[in-house]
């Protein structure tokens, strides 16, 4: 198509502060350094979410939720709080709770029962962008996989995170990290030998 | 190292990430492990996993929203905590909520305090005020129940002190329900019935003295 493609890679981190100076800004404001954080992470969240759910709306959704409780969390700025890992996680959280209960619900009523918003253009274009990318191999062999699985290949692959960095997202060992990211990879090249022996 | 421990190390070793003498002992094992050696090479083939594509989507546009959206839903919590309204939360400075959490408080007012205080008080006064009528009325229960019994109690008595005592042959001419005996007292005992002796047993009829009492348990009167 003639549109350019945008990748959905969360910004490089030099363009935007360090967690330590949000943390520095946050004693002398603590309104400016949320305004920061959510200016640093809401796209990373959004699209964090967008992986997990496949719909714009619900990850949209979950953001916002995410940001509002991390605005009445009492340790956000403190010291030794790992605030990307806390974000992460209870998006994490959030998005596997919405995917248990559509898979009971089931996900054609869930779609049905969705309000109009004015921002439903945009969310049906992305969710259109995810049917597509659904029909990729991969993307479907990602799908098949388990949760705990599918979750440590997003924050490793779509994510960009490190290794300690989802350690302290899942709140798992580092050893924990790399065992299960490799048992991940080697389910996932199961999955893609099958799929082409048949 | 074994098998299994490579296929637990596979993502960072190929990632470049274990330590040098773990890599090391990875390696060593690869040499004699045909199929660790093949596990290996098949996910370093696998096709990079790279996030999904947006094409043509104004994604600015949604973030810009987003940030709104989460500003209003703050802005309506903190409403709720009776904070001040209008100003966007983002730019009014509140006290931050680290040092909330450090005094070890919610994020309560003073008015909702106040307001919980008071119910509090109310409650237990009412619950106060309830248990002390309740007892006065139980007090005025027991007293008017003991007054009736203490009256009753005295004219049986005047009646016995006045009247025979029946006998049992009488008691077949007496209507109501039929009588019950029971065993009278020790002689000389006091009771409220009289000495507790009758004459039936001179006539036969029962071998020791009883004293008539109707089915209710209390003495026949005529």
């Amino acid at each position: 198509m003639g549109q350019p493609r945008l990748k959905l890679v969360p910004e490089p981190e030099t363009s935007s502060p360090s967690d330590d100076s949000i943390k520095a800004l946050a004693a002398e404001s603590h309104e400016q350094a949320f305004n920061q954080l959510v200016l640093k992470y809401r796209q990373r969240i959004y699209r964090h979410a967008l992986y997990i759910t496949k719909d714009s709306q619900e990850a949209f959704d979950v953001a916002q939720d995410v940001f509002v409780r991390a605005y009445h969390e009492g340790r956000l700025f403190s010291e030794d709080f790992q605030m990307k890992a806390w974000l992460y996680r209870v998006c994490t959280n959030r998005c596997y709770n919405i995917v248990r209960d559509r898979q009971r619900r089931g996900s054609i009523l869930n779609r049905l029962g969705k309000q109009e918003t004015a921002l439903k253009v945009h969310h049906n274009a992305i969710d259109a962008v995810l049917d597509r990318e659904q029909s990729d191999e991969m993307a479907r062999h990602l799908a098949r996989l388990s949760p705990e699985h599918r979750t440590i290949l997003v924050l490793r692959y779509y994510d960009d995170l490190s290794y300690q960095e989802i350690a302290d997202t899942l709140q798992v060992k580092l050893g924990t990290v790399m065992s299960r990211l490799s048992r991940a990879k080697v389910r996932l090249h199961q999955l893609v030998v099958d799929g082409g022996l048949r | 190292m074994n098998c299994w421990r490579v296929q637990n190390l596979v993502a960072p070793f190929l990632e470049g990430l274990l330590p040098s003498a773990e890599c090391t002992s990875v390696e060593e094992h690869l040499e004699g492990c045909p199929e660790c050696q093949e596990l290996v090479s098949g996910v370093a083939a696998l096709p990079d996993l790279s996030p999904p594509s947006i094409g043509g989507v104004d994604e600015a546009a949604l973030m810009d929203s987003l940030q709104q959206c989460i500003e209003q839903s703050i802005a309506e919590s903190r409403a709720d905590d009776f904070l001040p309204m209008g100003a966007s939360p983002l730019e009014v400075d509140a006290e931050p909520t680290n040092r909330i959490a450090a005094r070890g408080g919610a994020r309560s007012g003073p008015l909702q305090i106040s307001v919980g205080l008071a119910a509090a008080y109310l409650a237990v006064a009412l619950l106060l005020a309830g248990g002390v009528v309740i007892n006065h009325l139980r007090v005025r229960s027991l007293e008017a129940s003991i007054a009736s019994r203490d009256a009753l109690i005295d004219a049986l008595q005047d009646r016995l002190v006045t009247q025979e005592q029946p006998t049992f042959a009488d008691y077949a001419l007496v209507p109501g329900p039929s009588p019950v005996f029971l065993p009278a007292a020790a002689p000389g005992a006091l009771s409220p019935f009289g000495n507790g002796t009758n004459d039936v047993s001179s006539r036969g009829g029962l071998a020791a003295p009883y004293r008539q009492v109707s089915l209710d348990g209390m003495p026949v009167i005529h």
